[in-house]
């Protein structure tokens, strides 16, 4: 396109008007973030990994503990553009209390760091073969702690190299938009840029429900997840 | 989508075929149900009854030297072997526990089946009647499972002696000419069809009896008294009397267990009586058995390590009142380290010695001694499913038709 003279000024005031323009929106406040609050409805909870019968034992084994299943997982299946901002990941701590991993279900942001401490009087060897992260941190005993870091999404089962019988979940995520529920299944998921996203309720190693659920700036989307 | 992460999360598939393939075995575990919990409070574990299993199917070179025969019937080298383990707990101290075993899935046997008793809840004091785990050593009861990268066994505890319960030599010359034939030995005394002989420990198959277990802080004994000995378990008594057996392990740190092991029993069969001295009895004829073992482990290594030494009570060759005694001798080592998750490497070295016996101005050893190396990698792909490469060097220069043998052998396992 070829500007006359007469024309040219004009286009160039147009140009200048439309950078305005832009400069003023951006800087305008974002929309206030919302909230996604509930219940994760857990109809038929699982049941604990059973310890493999000591046939070949010269006697019974000391009483374990129970790990706790009462709790799941819910996310956002795809994260709103908030999770480009920078965090912190921090680290966090699954302990192994009783031949039972505490908690058994644990959460985290990808470069979270989480620490295996060993509050039992014997030996614990934790692994994983999960393709998101493969690791064994060999054996050690009571009183002393080894870390891992996590730095790709997914889910890392957990397992002892010991005591077959003890197992957890690490479940990584690449946005911070993720609660573990309590142990009767409420949960808050705050900071959530207003818009409608797909809610998922995970348990046990699966996704188990998915939900559409609109968050309105300000305020709070509510919403009960069954899994039946 | 600009300014959007895709966050989906990844699932683990890795049990789903795992519990696929139990599910086809129908060996998959049996539980009862779990209770729904009570406010506040995590779900009670109420299971009643609890199985296990492993299936392991092992490819090799043959081995006509039998260094790994601890029974004629298969090739332990090219075998596939089911063990089964159920535990029913009809009360909260009482608890039923079995193990079924099948080799080559021709034979099934009840290879455990005892009841255990915890009478006071608070001290760790247990009883087991029936047919119950060897309390000797370090290695008769667990075996190598999926936890090691070996294939073949230790020699005092799989290893077949000239040895036999139900024949007896009538000259050194008769011992001699049956050193490195345990797989299939004989003698002109009792019984002369030819047979497999016995090994030190026999960790294949259990002995019949009741066992004390006391345990406190990091001393941990146990006791039993059985109807056979270490070499030659029973179901019923052969021969009127009771062998005793006694184990002590200290934990001297969360990493280091030392134990030691000393056992006692009459090993003879009554069906011998015919053969025997006027006064003698085969009641009187003892199988004496003594051990130290340490086990060490830390970070990504293990190692675990045994001496043994038995000794056997043989009528005297000149067929008066009297006895003859033949000892061993064995020693191994074992280690691992675990080289990347779900990699093993392993090694174990072994020796298996026997006293000299004199007759007609010659000395020799009584049996040939054997000398064993193994090595293996173990893979897990998967946290149920083991595979594993091991190659094994025989020597045994004194005696039987092979004297030194390398093998191979390969070996996938499951457990479930």
């Amino acid at each position: 396109m070829v500007l006359s003279a007469r024309t040219a000024p004009l286009a160039a005031a147009a140009l200048v008007a439309a950078a305005l323009a832009g400069v003023a929106g951006r800087v305008q406040d974002p929309p206030a973030a919302g909230a996604i609050r509930g219940r994760l409805d857990i109809r038929r909870l699982a049941s604990a990994p059973p310890a493999r019968p000591g046939v070949g034992d010269l006697g019974g084994r000391p009483a374990r503990g129970t790990p706790d299943l009462r709790r799941g997982l819910v996310y956002l299946e795809v994260a709103p553009r908030a999770a480009f901002d920078e965090s912190d990941p921090g680290r966090a701590v699954m302990d192994q209390r009783n031949e039972t991993f505490v908690p058994r279900l644990l959460a985290v942001q990808t470069g979270t760091t989480v620490d295996f401490p060993n509050s039992d009087a014997t030996f614990h060897n934790v692994f994983s073969l999960s393709r998101a992260k493969r690791f064994d941190l060999g054996r050690y005993a009571a009183g002393r702690s080894k870390s891992v870091r996590f730095d790709r999404p997914g889910v890392v089962r957990v397992f002892c190299d010991i005591h077959s019988h003890m197992s957890a979940f690490v479940v990584v995520f690449n946005h911070p938009y993720f609660r573990v529920t309590d142990a009767d299944g409420r949960f808050r998921i705050d900071n959530v840029p207003p818009g409608t996203y797909t809610l998922v309720g995970w348990y046990e190693g699966e996704a188990r429900i998915r939900r559409s659920v609109a968050v309105p700036a300000g305020g709070a989307a509510d919403v009960e997840l069954i899994v039946p | 989508m600009a300014g959007i992460i895709m966050s989906r999360v990844r699932r683990l598939p890795a049990s789903v075929p795992v519990r696929a393939l139990c599910a086809l075995l129908l060996l998959a575990c049996t539980t009862t149900a779990t209770a729904q919990p009570t406010e506040g409070a995590p779900p009670a574990d109420t299971r009643h009854v609890t199985a296990a299993g492993e299936l392991t199917a092992t490819y090799g070179s043959t081995d006509p030297g039998f260094f790994n025969y601890a029974t004629y019937a298969y090739d332990p080298l090219r075998n596939v072997r089911l063990v089964l383990d159920a535990s029913v707990r009809p009360a909260g101290r009482l608890e039923l526990l079995a193990q079924v075993r099948t080799d080559g899935a021709s034979q099934v046997r009840m290879a455990a089946l005892y009841v255990r008793v915890r009478p006071w809840a608070r001290r760790t004091i247990d009883l087991q009647v029936g047919r119950v785990p060897t309390a000797f050593g370090l290695f008769g009861r667990n075996g190598y499972g999926s936890d090691a990268p070996l294939i073949g066994r230790p020699l005092p505890y799989s290893y077949l002696l000239s040895l036999r319960r139900d024949a007896l030599p009538a000259t050194p010359a008769d011992l001699w000419r049956m050193r490195g034939r345990g797989w299939l030995s004989s003698f002109p005394r009792g019984d002369t069809t030819a047979d497999r002989g016995l090994p030190i420990v026999n960790a294949d198959t259990w002995d019949t009896g009741a066992q004390l277990r006391v345990a406190g802080g990091r001393v941990d004994w146990t006791g039993a008294v059985t109807v056979g000995t270490l070499s030659s378990p029973q179901v019923r008594d052969d021969n009127g009397r009771r062998g005793v057996t006694t184990r002590l392990t200290v934990r001297a740190t969360p990493g280091l267990t030392l134990g030691a092991s000393a056992a006692r029993g009459a090993w003879l069969s009554r069906d011998l009586a015919d053969v025997l001295a006027p006064d003698e009895h085969a009641d009187r004829f003892v199988q004496r058995a003594g051990g130290l073992d340490a086990e060490l482990a830390f970070g990504r290594w293990m190692f675990r390590g045994e001496v043994l030494a038995s000794q056997w009570d043989l009528p005297a060759f000149t067929g008066d009142a009297g006895r003859e005694r033949v000892d061993a001798v064995a020693a191994w080592a074992d280690g691992r380290v675990r080289l990347r998750p779900g990699l093993d490497a392993g090694v174990r070295l072994e020796r298996l010695a026997f006293s000299e016996i004199a007759a007609a101005g010659a000395t020799r050893p009584w049996e040939a001694g054997v000398t064993r190396v193994e090595t293996g990698v173990a893979w897990s792909p998967l946290r149920h499913v083991r595979l594993k490469v091991a190659a094994q060097r025989n020597r045994r220069p004194e005696g039987g038709r092979v004297r030194h043998d390398t093998l191979l052998a390969a070996q996938v396992g499951v457990w479930f």
